[in-house]
């Protein structure tokens, strides 16, 4: 019996094979390994932000009752204590 | 690329290791798978997965077998379990299987044109499945008697006996035929 290769492929069959193999193979892990990093990245973002808005809150709660406190100050400042006494005990309301 | 230097890319970059075995190897598999499947379809499916398989396992490769005997292992077996499980599927044997794997080819453009090598698969499919795998691995392969031993788990002598029994009634099946056909 001759022997023959009675097969064949289509044309450039077996580079688009190499391509699809490796396409499911090492690319397929780079896209998983790029997917979880996008996602680690984007977690690692939404962290700073939030962490950043309570930072921002916390400075500003801050300041505005350090801006109510020297108000305060200065409006009591403006005021003399026989003033203040006369208010009190007329029960007065100030005019703030 | 030799063995040794293939060996040595796997193993310090697996990827660009497994772009060169793959870039190397990728005829030699699909070529055997195709012998035993017949269709281009099947062969391109099983291709894939045996490659995929290998890219896997390719950590757990000792590196003391051939690479070639060890992707021609993995993708025999793969083979055989892909057709037992078309062939439990449909319930029926592997001999009618076989035989309505070479009919289509009849109408297959990715066969050829010449009506005795369709008379050949016809008389391989007629084969029970252990002489058919046999005759194809030492007749298309050219594996040695003892490999083939080693392979399907039986002695060198009943390979041999198989192989010269497939042979002769491959051969007059051909003969037979190829009149009819004259």
């Amino acid at each position: 019996m001759k022997k023959n290769n009675p097969f064949k492929v289509p044309d450039s069959y077996f580079d688009d094979l190499e391509n699809t193999i490796l396409s499911r193979t090492i690319q397929n892990k780079k896209i998983i390994l790029i997917r979880s990093l996008y996602w680690k990245y984007a977690a690692a973002c939404v962290f700073l932000i939030g962490i950043s808005v309570f930072i921002y809150q916390q400075i500003q709660q801050q300041k505005t009752e350090q801006a109510i406190e020297v108000y305060y100050k200065n409006f009591i400042e403006d005021y003399s204590e026989d003033e203040m006494n006369f208010y009190v005990e007329s029960n007065y309301e100030l005019d703030w | 690329m030799n063995d040794k230097e293939l060996i040595h890319y796997i193993q310090f970059n697996k990827n660009k290791g497994f772009a060169l075995l793959l870039k190397q190897y990728k005829t030699d598999v699909y070529w055997q798978i195709r012998r035993l499947v017949l269709q281009h379809d099947d062969a391109d499916e099983l291709t894939q997965i045996v490659f995929i398989k290998v890219f896997k396992n390719l950590d757990g490769f000792n590196f003391q077998s051939k690479i070639s005997t060890w992707l021609y292992r993995i993708a025999h077996n793969e083979t055989i379990s892909f057709l037992r499980s078309k062939i439990k599927k449909r319930n029926i044997s592997f001999e009618d299987f076989m035989e309505n794997q070479a009919n289509e080819l009849e109408s297959d453009v990715n066969f050829s044109e010449d009506k005795t090598e369709l008379i050949l698969q016809k008389a391989i499919a007629q084969l029970p499945e252990k002489q058919n795998l046999i005759f194809k691995m030492r007749y298309y392969d050219e594996l040695k008697f003892s490999e083939i031993a080693e392979l399907l788990n039986l002695t060198e002598g009943a390979i041999k006996s198989s192989y010269h029994i497939a042979y002769q009634k491959i051969e007059s099946y051909v003969k037979l035929n190829f009149e009819n056909f004259n």
